[in-house]
Protein backbone atom coordinates (compact mmCIF):
# COMPACT_ATOMS: atom_id res chain seq x y z
CA UNK A 1 0.00 0.00 0.00
CA UNK A 2 1.87 3.03 -1.31
CA UNK A 3 0.73 6.03 0.92
CA UNK A 4 3.52 8.88 0.07
CA UNK A 5 6.64 10.32 1.51
CA UNK A 6 6.36 12.09 5.07
CA UNK A 7 9.56 13.99 4.77
CA UNK A 8 7.02 17.23 6.07
CA UNK A 9 6.70 15.92 9.50
CA UNK A 10 10.63 16.06 10.35
CA UNK A 11 10.11 20.15 10.36
CA UNK A 12 7.26 20.19 13.04
CA UNK A 13 7.78 20.45 16.43
CA UNK A 14 7.23 17.56 18.73
CA UNK A 15 3.77 18.11 19.78
CA UNK A 16 2.78 18.13 16.50
CA UNK A 17 4.24 15.38 15.00
CA UNK A 18 2.80 13.51 18.10
CA UNK A 19 -0.63 14.73 16.89
CA UNK A 20 -0.04 12.97 13.47
CA UNK A 21 1.41 10.07 14.80
CA UNK A 22 -1.88 9.81 17.05
CA UNK A 23 -3.85 10.85 13.89
CA UNK A 24 -2.12 8.48 11.66
CA UNK A 25 -2.53 5.63 13.54
CA UNK A 26 -6.13 5.85 14.18
CA UNK A 27 -6.39 6.21 10.02
CA UNK A 28 -4.20 3.44 9.47
CA UNK A 29 -6.22 1.02 12.02
CA UNK A 30 -9.36 2.10 9.77
CA UNK A 31 -7.91 1.09 6.42
CA UNK A 32 -6.47 -2.17 7.67
CA UNK A 33 -9.76 -2.74 9.09
CA UNK A 34 -12.01 -1.85 5.99
CA UNK A 35 -9.10 -2.74 3.43
CA UNK A 36 -9.58 0.21 1.72
CA UNK A 37 -6.87 2.48 2.06
CA UNK A 38 -8.51 5.84 1.47
CA UNK A 39 -8.55 6.98 5.32
CA UNK A 40 -4.72 6.51 5.67
CA UNK A 41 -4.09 7.90 1.92
CA UNK A 42 -6.55 11.02 3.24
CA UNK A 43 -4.72 11.83 6.86
CA UNK A 44 -1.49 11.90 4.72
CA UNK A 45 -2.21 13.91 1.74
CA UNK A 46 -4.01 16.77 4.10
CA UNK A 47 -1.47 16.53 6.29
CA UNK A 48 0.94 17.31 3.53
CA UNK A 49 -0.79 19.01 1.86
CA UNK A 50 -1.06 21.85 5.26
CA UNK A 51 2.52 21.27 5.57
CA UNK A 52 3.35 23.12 2.20
CA UNK A 53 1.23 26.06 2.21
CA UNK A 54 0.43 28.97 5.32
CA UNK A 55 -2.54 28.58 7.17
CA UNK A 56 -5.44 31.07 6.87
CA UNK A 57 -5.39 33.74 10.08
CA UNK A 58 -8.81 34.73 8.93
CA UNK A 59 -11.03 35.91 12.29
CA UNK A 60 -13.85 33.32 10.99
CA UNK A 61 -11.10 30.66 11.91
CA UNK A 62 -9.36 32.32 14.66
CA UNK A 63 -12.14 33.57 16.20
CA UNK A 64 -10.07 36.73 16.87
CA UNK A 65 -11.97 40.37 16.91
CA UNK A 66 -10.64 43.89 16.85
CA UNK A 67 -10.47 45.65 20.50
CA UNK A 68 -13.83 47.43 19.71
CA UNK A 69 -15.50 43.74 18.71
CA UNK A 70 -14.57 42.52 21.93
CA UNK A 71 -16.14 45.48 24.03
CA UNK A 72 -19.55 44.93 22.22
CA UNK A 73 -19.10 41.23 22.58
CA UNK A 74 -18.49 41.21 26.51
CA UNK A 75 -22.13 42.31 26.99
CA UNK A 76 -23.17 39.70 25.66
CA UNK A 77 -20.62 36.97 26.29
CA UNK A 78 -18.81 35.95 29.47
CA UNK A 79 -14.87 36.04 28.71
CA UNK A 80 -12.85 33.00 29.09
CA UNK A 81 -10.06 33.49 32.24
CA UNK B 1 -31.05 16.23 10.73
CA UNK B 2 -28.38 14.95 12.54
CA UNK B 3 -24.74 15.52 13.70
CA UNK B 4 -22.17 13.45 13.30
CA UNK B 5 -18.42 13.81 14.56
CA UNK B 6 -15.81 13.00 12.40
CA UNK B 7 -12.35 11.26 13.56
CA UNK B 8 -8.53 10.69 11.82
CA UNK B 9 -10.04 7.00 10.87
CA UNK B 10 -13.36 9.02 8.94
CA UNK B 11 -12.25 12.21 7.78
CA UNK B 12 -11.52 11.25 4.20
CA UNK B 13 -15.38 11.19 4.05
CA UNK B 14 -15.30 14.86 3.67
CA UNK B 15 -13.56 14.13 0.30
CA UNK B 16 -16.97 13.18 -0.48
CA UNK B 17 -18.30 16.40 -0.87
CA UNK B 18 -16.53 18.26 -3.48
CA UNK B 19 -15.14 21.53 -4.00
CA UNK B 20 -16.25 24.41 -5.85
CA UNK B 21 -15.64 25.22 -8.82
CA UNK B 22 -13.28 28.55 -9.84
CA UNK B 23 -14.21 29.55 -6.04
CA UNK B 24 -14.22 33.03 -4.68
CA UNK B 25 -11.60 33.55 -2.52
CA UNK B 26 -13.42 33.54 0.26
CA UNK B 27 -15.00 30.20 -0.59
CA UNK B 28 -11.68 28.32 -1.33
CA UNK B 29 -10.38 29.79 1.93
CA UNK B 30 -13.14 28.03 4.06
CA UNK B 31 -12.81 24.96 1.57
CA UNK B 32 -9.32 24.51 2.45
CA UNK B 33 -9.53 25.12 6.60
CA UNK B 34 -12.45 22.59 6.26
CA UNK B 35 -10.86 19.80 3.74
CA UNK B 36 -7.61 20.16 4.89
CA UNK B 37 -6.35 22.21 7.80
CA UNK B 38 -9.18 20.88 10.00
CA UNK B 39 -8.05 17.03 9.57
CA UNK B 40 -4.58 18.46 9.58
CA UNK B 41 -5.37 19.83 12.76
CA UNK B 42 -2.94 23.23 11.68
CA UNK B 43 -3.18 26.21 12.70
CA UNK B 44 -6.42 27.71 13.59
CA UNK B 45 -7.78 23.98 12.88
CA UNK B 46 -5.81 22.97 16.21
CA UNK B 47 -8.09 21.59 18.39
CA UNK B 48 -11.22 21.88 15.85
CA UNK B 49 -13.86 19.09 15.53
CA UNK B 50 -15.03 18.41 12.19
CA UNK B 51 -18.62 17.54 11.42
CA UNK B 52 -20.67 15.81 9.14
CA UNK B 53 -24.70 17.07 8.80
CA UNK B 54 -26.66 14.38 7.58
CA UNK B 55 -30.31 14.07 5.99
CA UNK B 56 -32.15 10.61 5.84
CA UNK B 57 -28.34 9.51 5.50
CA UNK B 58 -27.26 11.91 3.13
CA UNK B 59 -23.95 14.20 3.70
CA UNK B 60 -26.05 17.79 3.35
CA UNK B 61 -23.35 19.85 4.76
CA UNK B 62 -19.79 19.96 6.82
CA UNK B 63 -18.42 21.84 9.66
CA UNK B 64 -15.91 22.82 11.69
CA UNK B 65 -16.27 23.92 15.58
CA UNK B 66 -13.81 24.52 19.16
CA UNK B 67 -13.97 26.29 21.84
CA UNK B 68 -13.75 29.97 21.53
CA UNK B 69 -10.75 31.07 22.60
CA UNK B 70 -11.67 34.63 23.99
CA UNK B 71 -15.74 33.84 25.73
CA UNK B 72 -17.54 31.55 27.22
CA UNK B 73 -19.35 30.18 23.88
CA UNK B 74 -18.50 27.37 21.17
CA UNK B 75 -16.74 29.03 17.73
CA UNK B 76 -18.77 27.74 14.70
CA UNK B 77 -15.39 28.50 12.47
CA UNK B 78 -17.14 26.79 9.34
CA UNK B 79 -19.94 25.42 7.67
CA UNK B 80 -20.17 24.32 3.89
CA UNK B 81 -23.07 22.90 1.75
CA UNK B 82 -21.56 20.99 -1.17
CA UNK B 83 -21.73 22.51 -4.15
CA UNK B 84 -24.20 19.76 -5.79
CA UNK B 85 -26.68 20.25 -3.10
CA UNK B 86 -26.76 24.47 -3.12
CA UNK B 87 -29.63 26.52 -3.95
CA UNK B 88 -32.03 23.70 -2.00
CA UNK B 89 -32.59 25.12 0.81
CA UNK B 90 -30.32 23.10 2.94
CA UNK B 91 -27.80 25.46 4.24
CA UNK B 92 -29.98 26.78 7.15
CA UNK B 93 -31.08 23.72 8.65
CA UNK B 94 -27.65 22.49 8.63
CA UNK B 95 -26.76 25.27 10.73
CA UNK B 96 -29.83 25.27 13.22
CA UNK B 97 -28.75 21.22 13.15
CA UNK B 98 -25.00 22.02 14.33
CA UNK B 99 -25.97 24.67 16.80
CA UNK B 100 -28.48 22.18 18.09
CA UNK B 101 -25.76 19.54 18.35
CA UNK B 102 -22.95 22.01 20.34
CA UNK B 103 -25.71 23.12 22.59
CA UNK B 104 -27.13 19.37 23.47
CA UNK B 105 -24.04 17.40 22.87
CA UNK B 106 -21.70 19.68 24.15
CA UNK B 107 -23.98 22.03 26.59
CA UNK B 108 -22.64 25.16 25.10
CA UNK B 109 -24.76 27.75 25.85
CA UNK B 110 -23.90 30.33 23.25
CA UNK B 111 -22.05 29.52 19.93
CA UNK B 112 -20.70 32.47 17.77
CA UNK B 113 -19.61 32.38 14.18
CA UNK B 114 -18.20 35.14 11.64
CA UNK B 115 -19.81 35.28 7.59
CA UNK B 116 -17.92 37.57 5.01
CA UNK B 117 -19.79 40.42 4.09
CA UNK B 118 -19.89 39.18 0.22
CA UNK B 119 -21.60 36.05 1.30
CA UNK B 120 -25.21 37.40 0.91
CA UNK B 121 -26.75 34.15 1.50
CA UNK B 122 -25.71 33.25 4.58
CA UNK B 123 -25.78 36.24 6.13
CA UNK B 124 -29.47 36.34 5.53
CA UNK B 125 -29.73 32.43 7.16
CA UNK B 126 -27.53 33.52 9.71
CA UNK B 127 -29.98 37.02 10.69
CA UNK B 128 -32.89 34.15 10.75
CA UNK B 129 -31.13 31.56 12.97
CA UNK B 130 -29.27 34.00 14.93
CA UNK B 131 -28.80 37.65 16.45
CA UNK B 132 -26.11 39.36 14.48
CA UNK B 133 -24.21 41.44 16.73
CA UNK B 134 -21.61 43.90 14.74
CA UNK B 135 -19.59 43.61 11.96
CA UNK B 136 -15.93 43.34 12.41
CA UNK B 137 -13.65 44.70 9.36
CA UNK B 138 -14.80 42.09 6.57
CA UNK B 139 -17.19 39.61 8.84
CA UNK B 140 -20.25 39.92 10.53
CA UNK B 141 -20.25 38.60 13.92
CA UNK B 142 -23.28 36.47 15.26
CA UNK B 143 -24.64 34.65 17.87
CA UNK B 144 -26.76 31.95 19.85
CA UNK B 145 -29.02 32.31 21.68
Amino acid sequence: MLLGDAAFLAGWDRESQQRFVDGFTEALAESVRTGDPQPARFFLDVNQRAAERATSNSPAFTGEVSDEAAAVLEGRLAVRR
Amino acid sequence: MICHRLSPGTYHELSALGRTPDPERWIEEVEEFLFVDVPAQRGAANGSVALLVLEEGVTVAAAAHRPHARFLAEHLQALVVPPDKRGAGLAEPALRAVIEHLHTELGQHHVIWHVHVENAPMRTISGRVGDEVLQDGDYLVFIHP
